[in-house]
């Protein structure tokens, strides 16, 4: 069976490039490509937003995520809310009621794993602009290919192919899972197992975050 | 969050230093801020940047029907976002009168004035053309957006190359990049809109900031105006006016015009001349088949930005689980089946299941009762 290849090999992740502050005018932004795939997100916050959007509990969280070109769709709106309700876990709200936080994600190139890049480039953002955070997160897609195997970081034309395609968001106090996003068909026991493979591959990307925040901390 | 407000002391010192003969950030009266291009991965999307604005432009394509006083034109039509990306003053989903003067600004300088060949976007006359749609989208807003977003669009505009098209009878076939190379656009001339700035009626201040902007166009605390205002001058590479607008306080002396009108001409000159040897050296690129990402804009060198080649990561500890679920797999698999399920789980490749419904309404109608989960 292909398992048993896979299984000896080495999975690569795709090479992670970032720039913090990529943006003047936002309080957090960053650029985060993972292989082709580019996003750049803005994090603007706490601030004063409408009375009657306001909440005396939590600050209001506002995630706002834009295509290249043309008009917005329902899966634009529906990755909006994947990606708010897995801030909303994350940020520690309740130290900034009244106030609101606005995400902005842009979309700049999609080779596959869009969604999982969007989530990890507004996490770095929303470290960038120094929001309180209960933890930081990661995401980490993978795929069911045809035959089975479950494909890390699936380049654009196996997700074409893919029998199902699943997103994973874990934090990184409990390394418990946050989100969990999952498009097609799929056993339950495909499920568990991509389920461990995400979790042992979102621990790169949290040494990622930690070599990044180190890298200008010992600057500051 | 509503405008941003300018202290006096802001104003009044912007106002000095300017009419001593300087610049906030050290620039002569006549020098711009860095242009800086880079494309993406598709024809016709870029990224420029000046100074710190930060403008995407996207041009995309589709085949609709013509407008009936034009038959035998293709569309061309400019869209401008605003998000709260730009900066934080700006709502979501909601036009401004900025965003609607942008737009305005934009299709007087790129539809009106004809510099696109609207008639080669046509595929059959009355029926078929091709509608162009330029998106741009305002990243960072650091001031002189109307520049700014002008060279996005007449960069992406040049960029851009619409798919190869067949007619063959009444049938339309559009070809994709693999199978037909695709069809750069036309463009008679490359019209750029130029900002400046206007201070005490006789300075100008060429590519303004987002403070000087501010400061040019607004009123003193007693409300009285002083002769500042912004200036934009819409002009091609022949030296030849495209367009001409002016906001802010009225002008009461016409040379300063002029004077705009020769250093623009100077001006887009320059910038036309960086977008089409920037094309063309993105071009050769694509024909050599190396890749152009929009990754490509992150630097390496910056203290705040980190690159990893390939992370990798060793999932050697599953052989053991793998192994032993699949094993499981099996009498799971079995348990499921022996069980009364309303479905059935058939295993149907390696590693996955396809779960089919059970024929026969009688289990169905047991699963759901009440009854059978009290069980």
């Amino acid at each position: 069976m292909g398992m048993e290849k896979n299984v000896s090999k080495d999975f690569k992740l795709k090479p992670m490039k970032c720039e913090l502050n990529f943006l003047s005018k936002s309080d957090g932004s960053t650029i985060l490509s993972q292989g082709d795939t580019v996003a750049v997100v803005s994090v603007n916050g706490p601030l004063d937003i409408k009375s009657t959007s306001q909440s005396i509990e939590k600050s209001t969280l506002e995630v706002l995520y834009c295509t290249k070109g043309g008009k917005p769709s329902v899966a634009d709106r529906y990755k909006e809310n994947v990606i708010r309700q897995t801030c909303e876990t994350a940020i520690l709200g309740s130290l900034y009621p009244r106030t609101g936080i606005t995400v902005t994600i842009q979309e700049l190139e999609d080779y596959g794993g869009l969604l999982s890049c969007c989530l990890n480039c507004t996490c770095l953002a929303l470290l960038n602009s120094g929001v309180s955070m209960r933890c930081v997160y990661a995401a980490v897609t993978c795929a069911v290919d045809e035959s089975g195997d479950i494909v890390l970081e699936p380049p654009k034309h196996q997700l074409q192919t893919a029998r199902a395609v699943m997103t994973f968001v874990y934090d990184s106090r409990e390394k418990s899972l946050v989100t969990s996003f999952t498009e097609g068909m799929f056993s339950e026991d495909t499920y568990k197992e991509a389920l461990a493979r995400c979790h042992a591959a979102s621990d790169l990307i949290f040494s990622f975050y930690r070599d990044i925040v180190s890298k200008y901390a010992n600057v500051i | 969050m509503k405008d941003v407000f300018l202290s006096n002391c802001e104003k009044s010192f912007l106002q000095r230093i300017v009419s001593e003969g300087h610049r906030l950030d050290g620039r002569n009266y006549n020098e711009s801020r860095r242009l800086n291009i880079s494309f993406g991965s598709e024809y016709g999307s870029c990224i420029v940047s000046l100074g710190e604005t930060k403008v995407l432009a996207q041009v995309s394509c589709e085949v609709t029907q013509p407008k009936q006083i034009r038959p035998n034109e293709g569309i061309l039509y400019i869209n401008v976002e605003i998000s709260p990306m730009a900066a934080p003053q700006f709502e979501a989903n909601r036009q401004t009168d900025l965003t609607v003067y942008l737009n305005r600004l934009l299709e007087k300088c790129y539809k009106d004035s004809k510099c696109i060949d609207l008639e080669s976007l046509c595929i059959v006359v009355e029926e078929k053309v091709w509608s162009l749609r330029v998106d741009v989208k305002i990243l960072n807003h650091g001031g002189n957006l109307i520049e700014c977003s002008s060279i996005a669009t007449l960069t992406s505009l040049a960029h851009f190359k619409r798919p190869d098209v067949t007619r063959s009878g009444d049938s339309v076939i559009i070809h994709t990049i693999a199978e037909k190379d695709p069809i750069p656009t036309v463009l008679y001339h490359y019209p750029v809109c130029m900002t400046f700035a206007i201070f005490n009626n006789d300075v100008l201040l060429s590519d303004p900031s987002f403070i000087e902007e501010s400061v040019c166009t607004s009123s003193t605390e007693e409300g009285i105006n002083t002769g500042g205002g912004l200036l934009v001058v819409g002009m091609n590479q022949y030296k030849e006016l495209c367009l001409l607008d002016l906001n802010g306080a009225a002008l009461y002396d016409s040379n300063i015009v002029h004077k705009a009108i020769v250093s623009a001409a100077d001006r887009s000159k320059e910038i036309v001349d960086l977008v089409k040897k920037i094309i063309i050296s993105d071009d050769t690129m694509r024909q050599k088949r190396s890749k152009i990402n929009f990754a490509d804009i992150i630097t390496s060198e910056h203290m705040l930005s980190l690159t990893q080649k390939e992370l990798t990561i060793q999932l050697k500890n599953y052989n053991v689980d793998d192994m032993t679920s699949k094993t499981e797999r099996m009498q799971v698999e079995d348990d499921v089946k022996s069980e009364p399920s309303k479905y059935d789980v058939v295993p149907s490749l390696p590693q996955t299941a396809e779960i089919v419904s059970k024929k026969g309404g009688s289990q169905w109608i047991e699963i759901s009762s009440d009854s059978e989960e009290d069980q």
